[in-house]
């Protein structure tokens, strides 16, 4: 008894880390510049973001080497000598690290490494010519191609050809000018000395002129927006902050687990409830920012799934007053993300334009976010059923907590089904719309089918006897795969089909890890609590 | 036992088989058995698409007997669940509901499968349609004479093919067809192999630093040249003329050249103009109507334009027993096809038109692999103005061309070759771009063999020397009963980038029998209902000079009405049976094992 709360308080200290600080640590003042507007990517947004995205591509990162994002896009432009001998790129494909005769130890190479390369420029030749004749390439191909693409991002933004900060002179609905085209472009000649000033004083560590130049320079580009919305969320980072309260909200139930005071029970739901807001606020932002539901791609949805298993916890905290399903609700959320803040290369954090297919405000909500509820509330039914296990392996003598937890077990089990089964029919019904078809079996919709299919299958058991709460607990835990599989997998395995827009690659090493412990830890507490009613009934 | 079963009559015996029957069916443990076998092979399912292809899915899961068994099985299963609880009462409301709802669903479906059409319809602007093509493959041999046409009856495999499948085409003077081979997805090869008789042929290298490409050319017309950009590589019996003047008084207008079964005739241009020359080695005559030194189209016509040869042309007529072909041959366009219209000549004759007084060639820079009257190789390079005389050829040894850094050498010299053409199958990977679906058949008719190579979307004619048979591989074809004409393509991109934002179709519905003649838009998430069609607008294709083409998918599914309503109900009771279950069941949600026992 005392073993397992002793655990169950290690495993998140594990996990814990200070809060990240934000800010620069220059003492040069680049707030007009993170406002300046960039046209990338099929829309206006503010070069905070911009550069984000640019470092996030080129380095993996968010920051690099202690600097951040801003600062680092004004070092490349000022100081590229400097920084194209910098180990920024990382290289992880093992075939390709022996192939371009990077020794084991280094992570990292310079931009300046690679384009010095002839045997990699003479490769990603080849390979390009592959590809334009249609040759299907393989993983090292790509792998290579990427890593080209990050070297070219690098040298663009040494010379300005992706800085699209100067409005198209004919119109600013047309391809905005990039800064190197100053130089040769007369109608916007006027903005070289303002630019060149702004580069020299940063050079020449001089702040204050380099903050009029840079301030001169944005003034003489017009057309400027505040961007407070985007700023803003770039700073605030709420994801960041929501998950920081959800795991205090979790460490405060498992500490309350052997202090038992209710004032601190009130004061972990408050944690949860205002992670829970804050959580809310960002998702508002975005929201407004990219004017559209936020559930495009794998970190939006994670982003979303984790709000939908608070959301569903916290009604039903109201409905029942037990913390247990908060304490369910805020392990979950706090994992997704922790997730979708710390792996940005494999969650693509930034905010982009819609596919055609999916500009439908009306069906892109209903369907994406019906189904994405149902991925939370079995999400929270996953957590609840690993909380039930536990309980039933050391707590077997309580049978009255025993029938609370399977009884919100049964209910986030039920919300889920409700939601996946409408979800799918609508999904059915959109399809029906813009392509033609109701069903089609595309792998997306199959998965989506096959999960309602287990749920379905544990319900049915559940409902003849054939299992009992515990076994609801294992089916709970085990069908969650299916959720897994047609939310991650259809899209990062499988990437077939015509959901074709949210397909990404990376992180199927830690998921499969991730599944593969949990099931072991889902067959080690079955065989424990098995054998403890074959002690009981021996008895 | 024995004396029991003496008593029972085979009423009782047929109700009891029944009965158990009737339980078997409406159990739960035939229903989790199902709900988990279905799981299973939907998952198959998917991997089989992410492996190879959503159509090698659909072949081998989805579309096949067993599979709408299972889903037949099931909606029995939900059937006599729902009967077996028999009177219903209130508390079976959300459970009858849901059943009924997701039977609904499966009947939809079958109805869709059944009944359902769904198919492309590809338009350029300015173009019209009335029909779509179906994803049904459809191999046709149209018999040119008798202008009968027959449809080959086959089915193809989900996978790679290669066997014999023999069809007796009766109707067409008893030609046997076989079906030799299907590939999925494959990938044209060619290859010069040797053949007494044939042609001579080169294999060679072309590289520099940078660069390196393989080619062959064979000494025969369209053969025996290759266009790298900035030169021209060509492989001749001929020395490259000496540039000469070109002289304004020259009487000659040229040669027209004629390959037909292998053997080369030339007729000159002005001594057919405008009289009936028979072409040498051949069963046909040649008429040539007009010379022009400068053509150019106007108006739909093809007219000439002044006295310089900027662009010569040749308009004649060829004339056999039973036929009589226009063609249009263009000194500057060899490759371009000299018969009007897209079908190819039933002549079978290959037609070349050499103006005189051209640099032949034309091209700047060109490398020329001679071989000499006794069969030894050489090589000449002209660079703008000058020529270098012909030098010996050694095979596998390297030689500068003079220009670009660029070396050639010649890797294998065949004296008599012939160039052939097959496909070799591809593995089947959803990546691919380019499928390139193709079968390969043959042919037996009258003693007389053909075989023949054939990509979907495309057509060719076997025994065109006598009575021809047009083959053609495509896909079924359903007639709309109406008219789409395709106004205009439009595309928005998001600002300052080539990701598309939105397209759609500026369309003219025209139904002649309903007097229906109207403007429509058609975009994404905007489709045009009509007649019980639906043309919903799926994507196009943009490409350098060409008018833009957007492509419909148009359907119609009669099933659709049927799986909303079976959705609705079975949703609907999902509800009924998890929320008010309050007010219909007493028993505890989490009732324990012991406690149901």
């Amino acid at each position: 008894m005392k073993i397992f709360r002793a655990l169950l308080l290690l495993i998140p200290v594990c996990f814990y880390s200070a809060p990240a600080i934000c800010g620069s640590h220059s003492n040069f003042d680049i707030k007009s510049l993170e406002k300046m507007a960039v046209q990338s990517g099929g829309r206006i947004k503010p070069f905070s973001s911009f550069s984000k995205e640019v470092v996030l591509y080129v380095t993996g990162k968010e920051r690099f080497a202690g600097k951040d994002a801003n600062t680092l896009l004004l070092e490349w432009i000022a100081k590229p000598e400097q920084w194209e001998a910098q180990p920024l790129i990382p290289v992880s494909n093992q075939a390709l690290r022996t192939f371009l005769g990077i020794p084991a130890e280094t992570k990292r190479v310079s931009p300046h490494f690679l384009s010095s390369s002839r045997v990699f420029l003479d490769s990603v030749a080849q390979i390009d010519a592959k590809q334009s004749q249609g040759e299907v390439l393989s993983t090292v191909d790509k792998a290579e191609i990427e890593l080209y693409q990050k070297m070219s991002l690098f040298y663009a933004s040494c010379e300005g050809k992706n800085w699209s900060v100067i409005p198209n002179p004919s119109s600013p609905h047309d391809k905005w000018l990039s800064i190197d085209m100053i130089k040769t472009d007369q109608r916007i000649g006027s903005l070289a000395v303002p630019l060149n000033t702004m580069l020299e004083s940063y050079r020449s560590n001089d702040p204050v002129k380099f903050k009029q130049a840079s301030e001169e320079f944005i003034n003489r580009l017009g057309l400027q927006n505040s961007f407070t919305l985007e700023i803003q969320y770039n700073h605030l980072r709420p994801f960041g902050w929501a998950w920081h309260l959800y795991l205090l909200g979790f460490l405060i139930f498992l500490i309350n687990f052997v202090l038992k005071k209710s004032f601190l029970s009130w004061i972990g739901v408050g944690s949860v409830i205002l992670g829970f807001l804050l959580h809310t606020y960002g998702f508002v932002l975005r929201c407004i920012i990219s004017g559209r539901p936020p559930v495009s791609n794998m970190y939006e949805s994670v982003i979303w799934v984790s709000w939908a298993a608070v959301l569903f916890a916290v009604i039903l905290f109201f409905v029942y007053r037990s913390t247990y399903v908060t304490l369910a609700a805020s392990a979950i959320a706090a994992v997704g993300l922790i997730l979708a803040d710390s792996l940005p290369a494999v969650l693509d954090p930034s905010i982009s334009p819609l596919e055609p297919v999916l500009r439908n405000n009306f069906w892109l909500t209903i369907h994406v976010l019906t189904i994405t509820l149902s991925y939370g509330a079995f999400a929270l039914a996953l957590a609840i059923a690993h909380i039930s296990l536990l309980m039933h392996v050391f707590q077997t003598k309580n049978e009255n907590l025993l029938r609370i937890i399977t009884e919100f077990l049964y209910r986030a089990l039920q919300i889920g089904v409700v939601l996946l089964a409408a979800g799918t029919i609508l999904g059915g019904v959109w399809a029906n719309y813009s392509w033609g078809r109701f069903w089609g079996w595309d792998p997306k919709e199959t998965w989506a089918l096959i999960a309602l299919l287990g749920y379905l299958a544990i319900l049915h058991c559940r409902y003849v006897g054939w299992i009992g709460p515990f076994g609801l607990a294992v089916g709970a835990s085990v069908a969650f795969l299916g959720v897994l599989m047609a939310w991650y997998g259809v899209n990062f395995v499988l990437a077939a089909g015509l959901h074709s827009y949210g397909f990404a690659g990376g992180g199927l090493p830690y998921v499969g890890a991730f599944v593969i412990a949990d099931l072991l830890l889902v067959a080690l507490l079955s065989f424990v609590y098995w054998k403890k009613t074959q002690i009981k009934t021996s008895h | 036992m024995k004396p029991k079963s003496q008593g029972v009559s085979p009423y009782y015996i047929l109700r009891s088989f029944l009965f158990s029957f009737f339980n078997f069916f409406a159990s739960l443990k035939l229903a989790v058995f199902l709900l988990v076998v279905l799981g299973v092979t939907l998952a198959a399912g998917t991997f089989i698409e992410s492996a190879s292809g959503t159509k090698a899915a659909q072949q081998m899961v989805y579309h096949t007997a067993a599979f709408s068994l299972l889903l037949g099985v099931l909606a029995m299963n939900l059937a006599f669940a729902a009967l077996a609880r028999l009177p219903w009462q209130k508390k079976h409301v959300g459970f009858v509901m849901t059943h009924a709802g997701i039977i609904m669903i499966i009947f939809g479906s079958w109805m869709t499968t059944r009944f359902a059409i769904d198919g492309q319809l590809a338009l350029a602007e300015g173009e019209r349609g009335n029909q779509i093509s179906v994803d049904v493959p459809l191999l046709q041999i149209f018999n040119s004479q008798t202008k009968q046409s027959i449809e080959v009856p086959f089915k193809l495999p989900p996978r790679q093919w290669e066997g014999n499948k023999p069809f007796i085409l009766h109707d067409f003077d008893d030609v046997a067809v076989n079906l030799l081979a299907f590939f999925p997805h494959s990938k044209p090869v060619e290859k010069i192999v040797p053949k007494a008789g044939g042609s001579s042929a080169v294999e060679f290298d072309i590289f520099n630093e940078n660069m390196r490409m393989g080619g062959r050319l064979l000494e025969e017309q369209g053969k025996d040249s290759m266009d790298l950009g900035p030169a021209v590589v060509r492989f001749s019996s001929q020395e490259i003329p000496l540039p000469t003047k070109k002289s304004a008084s020259s009487d000659s207008l040229g040669d027209l050249i004629f390959n037909y079964q292998g053997k080369q005739s030339r007729v000159s241009v002005s001594k057919a103009l405008t009289k009936e020359v028979s072409i040498p080695n051949t069963p046909f005559k040649i008429k040539i109507n007009r010379y022009l030194s400068h053509a150019i189209v106007e108006n739909n016509q093809l007219v000439d334009r002044g006295e310089a040869a900027v662009n010569p042309a040749c308009e004649f007529v060829i004339l056999g027993k039973k036929t009589e072909e226009k063609h249009t041959a263009f000194a500057f366009f060899p490759d371009f096809p000299t018969l009007h219209g897209r079908a190819p000549s039933q002549t079978g004759l290959k037609i070349h038109f050499e103006a005189s007084g051209l640099e032949q060639g034309a091209s700047a820079n060109e490398l020329r692999i001679i071989k000499n009257a006794s069969g030894k190789l050489f090589y000449q390079t002209k660079t703008q103005q000058t020529v270098i005389p012909p030098v010996p050829v050694e095979v596998g040894k390297e030689y500068a061309t003079g220009w670009m850094h660029l070396k050639f050498l010649v890797k294998t010299f065949f004296p008599e070759a012939e160039l052939k053409s097959y496909f070799e199958p591809l593995p089947l990977s959803p990546q691919e771009k380019n499928p390139r679906p193709v079968v390969l058949m043959g042919f037996q008719k009258n003693g007389q063999e053909a075989k023949l190579w054939l990509q979907r979307g495309d057509h060719q004619f076997v025994f065109s020397e006598s009575a021809p048979l047009h083959v053609i591989y495509g896909e079924k074809n359903i007639p709309l009963g109406f008219d789409i004409e395709l106004k205009k393509f439009m595309i928005d991109y998001y600002p300052g980038s080539e990701r598309p934002a939105a397209f759609k179709s500026a369309v003219k519905l025209i139904d002649p029998s309903k007097g229906v003649d109207r403007e429509v838009e058609i975009s994404m998430n905007k489709p045009l209902s009509y007649r019980g069609f639906k043309v919903f607008q799926s994507g196009y294709q943009l490409s350098e000079g060409r008018p833009k083409v957007s492509i419909f998918s148009v359907g119609r599914d009669p099933g659709i009405p049927v799986k909303y309503a079976g959705s609705i109900v079975m949703i609907l009771g999902v509800l009924f049976m998890f929320y008010l279950k309050r007010f219909s069941s007493s028993k505890p949600l989490y009732s324990n094992e012991s406690e149901k026992k």
